[in-house]
């Protein structure tokens, strides 16, 4: 993100804090794709467009937390990095939730640059968390096809997928933003 | 600018539809709230309590303005740290790091500054009857009791912000909630002994950040 756009984003959301329709509905159709872009190097593909939606719903009821003398940047950035760490955590609680057959990879280039941050998040985790994380999250095989790949017990696998992506929500949220 | 280029999106649709007009928040309308109910609670408890027999010599006694710069300092940083977490372009950033590093190093300084005043008083009594617990429980009491107010203030306001951060959020506001009952039941409670205070206040203050540290973050997910 270049100054400029900040810029001009931030008019946007100051004009959207007086009402003004057509400024806001320019402004979200431009966010949409960028958070496209930011859930798609973080989260699994089929949970980029719930993600998407639900942070475009967060942005209209938190709008006027934005500061029109500050730059939008940053507070898209802290919103949007609030809802990844939020969906980490979800899945953490339902580890055992399989992808839907369908994997919704849809028109943007998902498949090259898919969940590459969480990809890269995944190897300071412990293996055996990562390796499942990998395998049931991003691959969409199933907890028991999991559980033959890597020798863990259906439990285990479980188990360890939700202790890694709990234990990646706390790291993320204690760390200053490096986004 | 027209809309033609994008892909017709309903939730869009929808959230240009929900738009009506929103005052930007600013932290220090925010303060001003808060300072507006510690006046209003601070009226009700000299009220109800009654102010506490004292001179000026009693005031300006080492460890009368240390409990007294000690609770006000637990309040006024928590008070920041909460209402400045509360924007996600500041939390995300370094900017407050340092009110959370000020938060932590604050009370043990604050025990260890009470402990200096301590070791100068010469005090002789037995250790149990300095602690007094009966009146110690009411003053935790009291504490609680006047906190749980200003906690909920708090948490309206909280609410209305967008913390990125809810369980540091959470536990700042109960830093402050705590620290202004505290820092106003000074002016009532007859007792200025640093290890009285130490102990007594210091649950109280535990006690309100535990509380709210647990039950907050779940009213303030967004």
């Amino acid at each position: 993100m270049t100054s400029a756009t900040d810029d001009i984003w931030g008019r946007l959301m100051a004009a959207a804090q007086r009402g003004e329709a057509a400024p806001y509905r320019r402004l979200l159709g431009e966010l949409r794709p960028w958070l496209v872009r930011y859930f798609g190097r973080r989260l699994p593909p089929s949970q980029v467009e719930d993600a998407v939606q639900e942070t475009l719903m967060a942005i209209h009821a938190k709008r006027h937390t934005y500061d029109p003398d500050r730059l939008f940047g940053p507070w898209l950035a802290g919103i949007a990095r609030y809802k990844w760490i939020d969906r980490l955590r979800g899945q953490a609680r339902h580890a055992a939730d399989e992808l839907p057959e369908s994997l919704a990879v849809d028109d943007h280039e998902s498949s090259v640059t898919s969940a590459h941050v969480l990809t890269a998040l995944l190897a300071t985790l412990k293996p055996a968390q990562a390796e499942v994380i990998r395998l049931v999250k991003l691959d969409g095989l199933s907890i028991e096809e999991a559980a033959a790949r890597t020798g863990q017990s259906e439990s285990l696998v479980k188990v360890n997928i939700h202790r890694g992506l709990g234990h990646l929500a706390r790291v993320l949220e204690a760390q200053a933003d490096a986004d | 600018m027209p809309t033609d280029f994008h892909r017709a999106d309903p939730l869009i649709d929808a959230l240009v539809a929900d738009l009506a007009p929103v005052r930007p928040r600013r932290w220090w309308r925010e303060a001003a709230l808060l300072a507006g109910a510690v006046v209003v609670e601070a009226f009700m408890v000299a009220e109800i309590f009654g102010m506490r027999p004292t001179t000026a010599d009693a005031l300006m006694a080492p460890a009368f303005m240390w409990k007294t710069a000690s609770l006000t300092l637990v309040a006024i940083i928590g008070a920041a740290a909460a209402l400045l977490s509360l924007d996600p372009a500041v939390t995300g950033g370094r900017r407050i790091r340092w009110l959370w590093g000020a938060l932590a190093l604050l009370l043990p300084v604050a025990l260890a500054a009470g402990w200096l005043i301590d070791a100068g008083a010469a005090g002789s009594e037995a250790l149990l009857h300095r602690l007094d617990w009966r009146a110690g429980l009411g003053c935790v009491r009291h504490v609680v009791m006047t906190a749980l107010p200003m906690l909920l203030v708090l948490a309206v306001v909280i609410r209305r912000g967008a913390p990125t951060n809810p369980e540091r959020t959470a536990a700042a506001a109960g830093l402050a909630a705590a620290g202004l009952s505290a820092a106003g039941f000074v002016l009532s409670c007859p007792h200025d002994d640093p290890l009285y205070v130490a102990v007594w206040y210091g649950l109280a203050v535990a006690l309100i950040t535990g509380v709210s540290r647990l039950l907050l973050p779940r009213l303030i997910r967004w």
